[in-house]
């Protein structure tokens, strides 16, 4: 989690390996919280919207949120990987950081 | 009366015209052969004699003559030093006793020693050409130097199949930007699984490359980041058995075991890298010990 380039925005970043080559692999969920626990927003992960990749072993990529100037947030990412009907996943918690200002 | 070899050779010598003489005086210098000296100096001694009795060349100032000697010879830095070529080959120049070799056998020594000196030169220049294209020369040394006392089988680092392991996975860290050089040794056996795989952000990018030895897969895994200011966070599972620093190069490798699993995780201000799979902890050393510095 680091702080974003304009005033209330926080970008999360991830990197996720697959054991083996995988038909889906990245973030299948990502909710952010403000530092008092509050949830401030969930995010289901698609191709689309870059949290998932199709057809690889590894994904990076990117998020960013625009929330409260001057607000802590962390995020809860679940990492993902989908191979031949099968999946496998887990958690991770981010550090927190305070959206500029 | 029995003449020795001396009177011998002057009367042969004798014979001859001044330019015979001159011509055998040059041709004895360029031969430069063990015994010429005595003859040079007879031969010398032939046409001085000649000259002295019936002047061939110029007139000469004695004068001038004379006002040149004191010139340039008669100065204090030309003290001691003889005008004519020296008879005792153990004098120098400076009638100082000269230990070793004379300078006339020193020349002889280096004119002999000038052809393999430019075979050596060659050889070295085409060794270090060809290691310059990508042969392991020296590596080929190497292992013929160890045939010479054992006979050595199996995989080893110099070994083209290693090698070639080594340059795919080191042209796509080049290809990258990726900073840290690609490991030299792997497990005997090893290939590729598949392509090497590159996924890239706008922050960083990463190179997984997977392996495959003895129907056991492990990897190799860099993430480069752009910038310094993105200290990335990495969760391994874990076993109960304790993490063990290893330093190699110059870089701290931390050695993590998850049941059958291994991994060794590097960590610097841009690069993260990453090996883990099914490898012993020797394996995962020998592995991370071939990264040069």
């Amino acid at each position: 989690m680091y702080k974003g380039s304009t005033a209330g925005n926080v970008r999360v970043e991830f990197t996720v390996l697959a054991t083996e080559h995988s038909d889906y692999v990245g973030v299948s969920e990502l909710i952010i919280y403000k530092s008092n626990g509050t949830r401030a927003a969930t995010v289901r992960g698609t191709v689309g919207n870059g949290l998932l990749c199709d057809d690889t072993q590894v994904h990076i990529g990117h998020y960013d949120y625009y929330g409260v100037p001057g607000t802590s947030y962390y995020a809860i990412l679940t990492m993902y990987a989908e191979r031949d009907g099968g999946s496998d996943s887990k958690t991770y918690i981010t550090n927190t950081v305070t959206a500029p200002s | 009366m029995p003449m020795d070899g001396k009177t011998q050779a002057c009367g042969f010598l004798e014979q001859l015209s001044t330019e015979q003489l001159r011509e055998l005086l040059r041709t004895g210098l360029e031969s430069m052969e063990d015994g010429d000296e005595e003859q040079t100096f007879r031969i010398l001694e032939v046409i001085e004699k000649r000259e002295r009795n019936n002047p061939s060349g110029p007139s000469v100032d004695v004068g001038q003559a004379w006002e040149d000697f004191q010139k340039y010879f008669n100065t204090p830095d030309g003290a001691g030093r003889s005008l004519y070529p020296m008879r005792d080959s153990n004098l120098t120049a400076f009638g100082q006793k000269q230990d070793g070799l004379s300078e006339r056998k020193q020349r002889r020594l280096v004119k002999r020693l000038l052809p393999f000196a430019a075979v050596v030169a060659v050889v070295l220049s085409s060794m270090v050409a060809a290691q310059a294209m990508g042969m392991d020369v020296f590596g080929a040394l190497a292992r013929w130097t160890d045939e010479t006392f054992h006979f050595v089988t199996g995989t080893d680092a110099a070994a083209p199949e290693v090698e070639n392991l080594r340059q795919a996975v080191q042209g796509a860290f080049d290809g990258c930007g990726v900073t840290i050089p690609a490991p030299a040794w792997y497990p005997p056996g090893t290939v590729l699984a598949r392509d090497i795989k590159i996924a890239e952000d706008s922050e960083n990018l990463v190179v997984l490359c997977e392996f495959v030895y003895d129907q056991k897969t492990f990897s190799i895994t860099v993430q480069q980041y752009y910038s310094d200011d993105r200290i990335p966070g990495y969760t391994f599972e874990k076993d109960a058995l304790n993490v063990e620093e290893y330093p190699s190069n110059g870089r701290l490798f931390y050695i993590v075991s998850n049941l059958s699993e291994s991994y060794a995780v590097y960590l610097s201000e841009q690069t993260v890298v990453i090996i883990n799979g099914k490898l012993s902890s020797d394996m995962l050393k020998q592995i991370i010990d071939s990264i040069g510095e």
